[in-house]
């Protein structure tokens, strides 16, 4: 990491930089989402053909597959905002990792409905403890654990090294689940987007797949800002109210 | 083929309006909330100072 982006960094996760930059950001970012959203739902039912063997059940990849990139990707941010808690004890990287939790919580339950809306008429099943989806069901079960263990723990600062600690031991599910369509025998098909030797879906299919995964990222950015902001705000207030009780 | 998969598709489309409207409620009614909160702290603070 280069001296400037390190000191960028170091700006953002001053909470009034970050809330001048969020209240400036937020309403562009909801505007080119919802644009997004229209574009990649056009793209998934008018411009994408049906596929030649899962027919017009592909229309469902267009949701399962962002939510399911979102799910890991929200996990691997809260990772590295551990990291930031544990090594730093930055208190925005608690604040971000927190407010990611409920997110991307979200994020993989949808993935595991959708996923399973699509298996019953592709393989007969709604649900089949394979690797990819047991592991995946394990990462929305550490989402749960993470914001449960936020709320039990009262006292903010032991909360935040239990909830760091806690994620970065989940994050050995983050290997599992991407590999385990190839190190184990999976009904769960193989990567077909990133893929070293490049897709195997077609362009008319993977460029809607591409906006769609876009909108998500920005829904994500979007909310995960107005939830920051929320716990900030939040945070300033119980410091209020202390010192009020205090001076009483 | 459409019409006899149409409630999967149909049911994955609800799920994700469902879900992912969840949370923009959530963030919203999270920002409203935490704004009151703070706009009343600040009011019980600038009163304490007044008086």
């Amino acid at each position: 990491m280069t001296d400037q982006t390190s000191g960028s960094l170091l700006r953002l996760a001053n909470p009034a930089v970050f809330n001048r930059l969020a209240d400036r950001l937020i309403a562009p970012f909801a505007v080119l989402t919802l644009l997004l959203f229209v574009w990649g739902l056009y793209g998934a039912f008018f411009v994408s053909p049906p596929d030649y063997q899962q027919g017009e059940t592909i229309r469902i990849m267009f949701i399962h597959v962002p939510s399911a990139w979102m799910a890991m990707f929200v996990y691997a941010g809260m990772s590295l905002s551990a990291l930031g808690t544990l090594i730093w004890r930055h208190p925005m990287a608690d604040v971000a990792q927190k407010c990611a939790a409920p997110l991307g919580a979200g994020f993989t339950l949808l993935c595991l409905v959708t996923g399973s809306l699509w298996g019953k008429p592709m393989w007969g099943t709604w649900w089949e403890w394979d690797a990819r989806m047991t592991s995946v069901l394990v990462m929305f079960l550490i989402y749960i654990g993470v914001i449960a263990l936020q709320q039990a723990i009262e006292e903010p600062n032991r909360a935040a090294r239990a909830v760091a600690i806690l994620t970065l031991v989940g994050a050995v599910n983050l290997p599992i689940i991407k590999f385990s369509v190839d190190w184990w025998s999976t009904l769960h098909q193989p990567a077909s987007v990133f893929r070293m030797d490049g897709p195997t879906i077609h362009g008319s299919m993977l460029g809607p797949l591409f906006i769609m995964g876009i909108a998500f990222l920005m829904l994500y950015i979007t909310l995960l800002m107005l939830f920051m902001r929320a716990e900030v705000m939040n945070r300033r207030a119980e410091r209020l109210e202390l010192l009020a009780a205090e001076a009483d | 083929m459409s019409g006899q998969y149409f409630g999967f598709i149909a049911g994955s489309y609800a799920a994700a309006i469902l879900v992912l409207g969840a949370m923009i409620v959530g963030a919203i009614l999270s920002y409203r909330g935490a704004k009151t909160r703070l706009a009343r702290a600040e009011a019980l603070r600038d009163g304490g100072k007044a008086s």
